[in-house]
């Protein structure tokens, strides 16, 4: 009989489980948030933006095509924890091994026959909560939760899960330098597939370190987070956009946002799905979007230049920027995809041709 | 792009009769469309010939027309309305063929009509499979190598080239009709054959087999502006090769991985866009298991039975979005009726399993091949939600009212081994019970995977389904500890019961003792996302019910499940009849349905939707929660009065009729004093509980009886039986008998039957309108061609018929309907059978008289007085109007069916023809039911020896009319005698080409055949209507209905028809004179 296990909201609220292979040792504190996807599980526990948290899925059948190397957005997963309906076991021609296996090989515990929904209409109704995870006899005292959540943070977490150093992905076209604040290989292989040789760059590079790259254009990633942790870290970005053709991703796309004066703010439960219809104010065209993200630009901050190119249809949150007569677009979805729909891919297209007409001399990258 | 102010009236073509792979699904699209029409302020103008549909209620368009869908009368009505548009994608390949035809022939653009939706161009793309297969190859979208064909030749030519097995689809057919797999150059020679004369165009597609791949569908939305999003994707349990219609389907996919998901939703979006299609489109992929190819099986640019599927299954409803769409609306400018904040343009997200399984017809053919393939059998479906995919596949399972409970079947146990493994390989509807009970005598998974191909995950649920029983029923002791964890896995009370030597009452009790509860959770669209208002709920055993109670005054009502032969759409179109009559009156109406096709399961139709099988322990939990003032049983056919006793055992109020006279009606010996009390006639009978009584008891009354069980319903293995060697026969093959499930025997008269569907609140019987069957008794009343007001019957019969249904209604203490057949044998009035609650011929009455029954039913059953509602008691007058009720049959997809007609149900559905006069209604029917002549042409006839005499003035009017006869020797006799010429054709004895040959050959243009029991005359005679029915040529088995159909011939030249909305009908009646 597997153990028991109770996760713990702030305010006391509790959802009983029994773990999916070992508990935890000792209690694992992260800010609760769910995700809508009915696909991607893998993606979702390997996307470094879930570093800190601990990830409800509200799909009830969870594994049911296993694990495997090639759908990992990371090496390892980055989430606290994952909290689940069901556990499947694995059937698919790729698997290579059970999803408990892969997340227990790397310490994530996995929470099981949860009332997810239960759990996500509270999450929905409240807002992100942090909570708890353990596998105590019985609850945790109210002085105890109270202490684990208040020590609770994320600050430095960015760094924890960016490359240490720069790296190089080879390719036969123009440079791409990739900020890494917690990069999905997604981007890359979007990048790797135009061709682009990629350089990537920890998250502590500065502006003179782009500098040094000589980048042909400038990918700012997705990462975990508030953006507003990361206000010392601006001048890389401004650099970026100044004088690169730029795509900032998620984080990326709210750090352009602050370095050009913005601001950004907490949603009340974040966008976490593979099912978010963005349109395109270009072009009125709209996709079906991956999202994950708990802040959002405010839309009524934008500085002199910038441009709203995308809304959320579902909460009319900005979902991506330009800035008017500059190669610079931001995305606040995921075009990468990894998990959920590519509809959106033809970011990087945009992206690959303001690189190539700026090398080519076509147009200027700032205007 | 807001909606078009140019379209101030559109026209909406409905499916038509109920058929196998056109069901009840394009009423549930049709009239959501209705109401998306009338909602945006457009005036609708209905055609539909089937009066058993939601959609033919006057309230749901503003002009309806139960007319014939064929292109004259379409037109017909189109210059009388002249619409603004059509809206043809909702009416199923009906709909999609007539506005194809209506094109073709210039009644669109001469009458200025446009069509709305996806354009005809996209359509043809789709359907042609020549012309789909190039636009794939443009798109680089896989397909299956294939080829199209027109002779058998070039089949062969083709299939030696790329190899055995090859499938066969026939062009421009709806469920796969035609279609079939041919393993080798002699299968393939017959299966082009048989392809050929299925398509209309006489072309068929012959494809590589890719059977084994999974099978996925995606239900995609795409609006004109080029926005398209994915409804629901969903898997085949069933690998390739078994029809989706007959496929177990789970949605979303279980086994394809996030990047399989978006790889095949990305082509589905690529080949709608390449399509232009502009609404709803269902794309249908192969995905090999091992190497992650994929293949494009099927696009069906329209709603179809998967989107209907996919609407119940996400909440998202399809067929409303796509009307919208039609008005010219993006899906950024339509709302999400259930979030009422977002928008259509989005993805649903489930947090549920839901698991469809189809409802097979083989209970009522047990002759009938039960193997399934590219061609649909099945009449209905399922659907289950749950939590946990072993709890939606029993509760599926459990839905299906055939008795079963679990993954088991216990006919199963005492065959083979070597038998189960054959049969696990060929796919049929028991499959799934045959893999469990290999598991549960210890096969394994690999060797089941090995033999069907079903997906490892699906057989492992099984196999620990199968696990959890044997632990379950070897520890009983330890059932109150794993009680919860059993019922998230989907077993019922009554299974744990079995299980453990307990009654189902027991373990209720446990449950209830331990606080083993149900929790309720609603179909939101977006797992939890956003807060919805939505009434829709499944059962789970989780922590958090969602369902509060309803506030106020509330009433459940129970739905009748899967469509089946015996009880069809009718009574769920009597079911949302009574919603509506409830919540007009200020009672909240709950609703309680398994079956995902039909409009009673569309959330806003009630106040509240519980998607349940109808069981005793499901319909507990309900009324245990909400605590109703009632729960209503006489809307939901057999399924729901079934249920009438155990629910008010447990406490619950039933509402109308008590209960204990609900038995009376029912109960063969209660009823019998009843009648003799009255002093009312029936036909002598008996009833039997062991074959030596049934004998007996036949003797005693005298041959010819009419036997059958008690308790079911479209008379399921009811016979005439001739004598006592036919008696035996009929005990061996088919009677089931319980001390408490006894045979009824009665006397079989033969004469005019009559029917009537009355309303009673005990003391006022109003009986809105007698019907006159056109067979004489011995036809299955819901095979008969019914006609209102009767064309025949005296003065004197229809007096007897309204006294006696009077006297008994009152004597029955009906409160709400009762349905009675009669049969005038000899100038005596006879009751056949009374029926305490709505009939199969509610709806069509309603349409044909004007006359509210449902709505005077719920008032009854409420506890008013009709008298206080100035309804009249007795018989109402007869309106202006003649209407006909004509049967129509899918005999052609079920191989091995016999076509003739007895006392067992074989129809699927029906179509009503309303005229000024007899004759040109009963054309209409004819019409509408598919009925085509040319007016010339042979006609053979081979008639039984007991039906000479009758037939002969037949043969001679056809004769007549300039039809010339073929005949088999006997009738050949006959013909000579009299001097009517007729040609001899050879018997099968006789050599070739016989008979079955120039059937075949399209030689005839219509057959008449009646019924010689035993010896080879009979084999033939089956061999006659089955390649008849396969040849698409009209075969009467009943001279009754052959009599009315020269009526209608006759008529045809004579009077013009008179087409004229439902509205004017029932206006007409009520005006002045």
């Amino acid at each position: 009989m597997t153990a028991e296990g109770l996760l713990e909201l702030a305010d006391g609220r509790r959802f009983a489980g029994r773990w999916l292979g070992d508990p935890p040792p000792s209690p694992v504190v992260g800010e609760v948030v769910f995700n809508t996807a009915l696909t991607g599980y893998q993606e979702i526990c390997t996307d470094p933006s879930y570093a800190g948290q601990i990830v409800v899925l509200t799909y009830p059948l969870i594994g049911s095509y296993g694990a495997a190397p090639a759908w990992r957005e990371s090496a390892a997963p980055a989430l606290r924890g994952l909290v689940v309906h069901q556990a499947e076991s694995a059937s698919h021609g790729d698997a290579a091994m059970e999803l408990g296996e892969f997340l227990g090989a790397h310490g994530v515990p996995v929470l099981t026959n949860v009332d997810t929904r239960a759990l996500t209409r509270c999450l929905r109704d409240r807002g992100t909560e942090v909570g708890v995870l353990h596998a105590g006899e019985g609850p945790l005292s109210d002085a105890v939760r109270g202490e684990a959540v208040r020590e609770f943070n994320l600050v430095g977490i960015v760094d924890s899960v960016s490359t240490p150093r720069a790296y190089v992905v080879d390719g036969d076209g123009p440079t791409v330098a990739v900020v890494d604040y917690g990069l999905k290989t997604g981007i890359l292989d979007e990048l790797s597939r135009r061709g682009f040789r990629v350089v990537v760059l920890p998250a502590s590079a500065t502006a003179a370190d782009l500098r040094a790259v000589a980048a042909d254009g400038v990918v700012l990633s997705n990462g975990p987070g508030d953006p507003q942790d990361l206000v010392g870290r601006l001048d890389l970005v401004r650099q970026a956009v100044a004088h690169h053709p730029t795509l900032g991703i998620c984080l990326g796309h709210q750090l352009v946002a602050l370095a050009a004066g913005g601001h950004t703010f907490p949603l009340k439960f974040g966008h976490h799905g593979s099912n978010h219809p963005v349109r395109d104010e270009k072009t009125g065209q709209v996709d079906i979007t991956s999202h994950n993200h708990g802040y959002a630009v405010d839309g009524r901050s934008l500085p002199q230049g910038y441009r709203v190119r995308f809304t959320n249809l579902n909460d009319h949150t900005v979902e991506g920027l330009e800035l008017e007569g500059c190669p610079v677009i931001t995305v606040q979805h995921h075009p990468e995809a990894g998990p959920g729909p590519h509809d959106a891919a033809r970011v990087f297209d945009e992206f690959a041709a303001h690189v190539h007409h700026v090398r080519e001399g076509r147009t200027a990258p700032h205007a | 792009m807001p909606k078009r102010d140019d379209l101030k009236r559109v026209a909406v073509i409905g499916s038509g009769p109920i058929i196998i792979g056109q069901a009840a699904e394009f009423d549930y699209a049709g009239t959501q469309a209705c109401h998306a029409l009338k909602e945006e302020g457009v005036e609708v103008v209905l055609v539909n010939s089937n009066p058993a549909t939601i959609m033919t209620d006057p309230g749901v368009a503003d002009r309806v027309y139960l007319e014939p869908l064929t292109v004259s009368f379409l037109a017909n009505v189109l210059a009388q309305e002249r619409p603004d548009g059509l809206l043809a994608t909702l009416g199923g390949q009906m709909g999609l063929n007539l506005a194809r035809e209506l094109d073709r022939a210039g009644v669109l653009s001469d009458l200025g009509v446009e069509l709305l939706g996806t354009g005809l161009a996209a359509i043809e793309q789709a359907e042609d499979r020549e012309q789909f297969r190039q636009a794939m190859i443009q798109l680089g979208q896989p397909i299956c190598e294939s080829q199209t064909v027109a002779t058998v030749d070039e089949a062969l030519h083709f299939a030696e080239r790329i190899g055995f097995p090859v499938i066969l689809r026939p062009a421009y057919t709806l469920g796969g009709t035609g279609g079939g797999f041919a393993h080798d150059a002699v299968e393939l020679l017959r299966a082009t054959e048989r392809a050929l004369d299925a398509s209309p165009i006489h072309q068929t597609l012959v494809e590589a087999s890719i059977a084994g791949w999974k099978e996925v569908e995606y239900e995609v939305m795409r609006d004109a502006r080029g926005t398209a999003v994915v409804v629901c994707n969903m898997e085949n349990l069933d690998p390739v090769g078994v029809h989706t219609g007959d496929s177990i389907v789970v949605a979303p996919s279980q086994t394809l991985s996030d990047r399989d998901y978006h790889r095949l939703r990305r082509a589905a979006l690529d080949i709608v866009a390449a399509l232009d299609v502009r609404g709803g489109c269902n794309v249908q992929f192969a995905l090999n298991p091992t190497s992650g190819e994929y293949r494009v099986i099927e696009v069906n640019p329209r709603v179809s039975r998967s989107s209907a599927l996919a609407s119940k299954a996400t909440g998202y409803p399809i067929a409303r979005v796509a009307t919208k769409i039609a008005l010219g609306y993006a899906l950024e400018e339509i709302v999400n009726p259930v979030t009422g904040k977002t928008t259509a343009a989005f993805e649903p997200a489930l947090d549920y399993v839901v698991v469809k399984i189809p409802r097979w017809p083989f209970d009522k053919f047990p002759r009938a091949d039960r193997r399934l393939g590219t061609q649909m059998k099945a009449t209905g479906e399922v659907m289950a939600i749950d939590r946990t995919f072993p709890g939606a596949l029993q509760k599926a399972i459990r839905s299906l009212d055939v008795g079963q409970d679990g993954v088991v079947d216990a006919h199963l146990a005492d065959t083979s081994g070597d038998e189960l493994i054959r049969a696990v390989s060929a796919p049929t509807d028991r499959r799934i019970f045959v893999a469990a009970e290999l598991l549960r005598r210890g096969e394994t998974v690999e060797a089941l995977y090995a033999a069907t191909a079903i997906d490892r995950w699906f057989l492992r649920h099984l196999a620990a389904l199968v696990a959890v029983e044997q632990h379950v029923a070897e520890h009983p002791e330890e059932l109150a500890a794993s009680l919860r964890r059993l019922k998230q896995l989907g077993f019922s009370d009554a299974r744990l019961g079995a299980l453990t030597g307990r009654t189902a009452r027991d373990i209720r009790a446990l449950r209830r003792a331990h606080g083993i509860l149900p929790t309720y959770k609603m179909v939101d669209t977006c797992a939890g996302e956003f807060v919805a208002a939505t009434p829709y709920f499944y059962s789970c055993y989780e922590e958090e019910n969602e369902a509060e109670p309803l506030p106020g005054d509330k009433v459940v009502v129970l739905g009748s499940g899967p469509i089946r032969i015996g009880q069809g759409i009718e009574f769920d179109c009597s079911s949302v009849v009574a919603l509506e009559a409830l919540r007009r009156r200020g009672v909240a109406a709950i609703m309680v349905n398994s079956n995902p096709e039909t409009v009673s399961t569309d959330y806003n139709v009630s106040d509240r939707l519980y998607f349940e099988p109808l069981t005793l322990e499901d319909v507990l939990n309900v009324t245990d929660l909400e605590r109703p003032r009632g729960v209503l049983v006489q809307f939901g056919g057999q399924t729901a009065i079934n249920l009438a006793a155990e629910l008010a055992d447990a406490g619950v109020p039933v509402l109308g009729t008590r209960v204990d006279d609900l038995d009376r009606a029912e109960d063969r010996n209660r009823f019998d004093a009843l009648m003799a009390e009255l002093g009312l006639e029936r036909p002598p009978g008996a009833t039997a509980t062991t074959a030596a009584d049934a004998l007996a008891a036949a003797d005693r009354i005298g041959y010819p009886v009419l036997v059958r069980p008690s308790y079911v319903l479209g008379g399921r293995a009811m016979r005439i039986v001739e004598g006592p060697e036919d008696m035996r026969r009929y005990l061996l093959e088919e009677a089931a008998m319980t001390p408490d499930r006894p045979l009824l025997v009665d006397r079989y008269l033969s004469g005019m039957e009559l029917e009537v569907d009355a309303v009673s609140d005990g003391d006022t019987v109003v009986v809105p309108a007698i019907l006159e069957h056109v067979e004489r008794a011995g036809v299955h009343s819901g095979d008969s061609v019914a006609v209102l007001p009767p064309p025949t019957a005296s003065a004197e019969v229809q007096r007897a018929v309204v006294a006696a249904t009077t006297a008994l209604a009152r004597g029955l203490k009906i409160r709400g309907h009762i349905n009675i057949q009669f049969v005038a044998h000899r100038g005596t009035v006879y009751v056949l059978e009374a029926n305490p609650r709505a009939s199969r011929t509610v709806p069509f009455i309603a349409k044909a008289t004007g006359a509210p029954l449902v709505d005077w039913a719920i008032a009854a059953m409420l506890g008013e007085r009709l008298a206080d509602l100035n309804v009249p008691g007795g018989l109402m007058t007869p309106p202006d109007a003649v209407a006909v009720k004509m049967p129509v049959f899918s005999f052609a997809k079920l191989s091995d069916v016999d076509s003739a007609l007895g006392p067992e149900m074989k129809s699927t559905g029906e179509v009503m023809g309303i005229d000024a006069s007899y004759p040109a209604a009963l054309y209409k029917a004819f019409l509408a039911a598919g009925f085509r002549v040319r007016g010339q042409g042979v006609v053979l006839a081979t008639i039984a020896d007991q039906d000479k005499a009758q037939a002969l003035p037949l043969l001679a009017e056809l004769h007549r009319l300039g039809y010339r006869l073929a005949a088999t020797t006997g009738t050949l006799a006959l013909l000579s005698a009299h001097g009517i010429p007729a040609m001899p054709v050879r018997r099968l004895t006789e050599g070739r080409p016989n008979l079955v040959d120039q059937i075949r050959g399209g030689a005839y243009e219509l057959v008449v055949n009646t019924i010689t029991h035993g010896g080879a005359e009979e084999s033939e005679g089956f061999y006659i209507r089955r390649t008849a029915v396969e040849s698409g040529i009209w075969c009467f088995t009943s001279l009754d209905t052959f009599t009315a159909a020269l009526a209608g011939f006759r008529s045809k030249s004579r009077s013009p028809f008179v087409i004229r909305a439902l509205q004017d009908w029932q206006e007409a009646r009520h005006a002045p004179v």
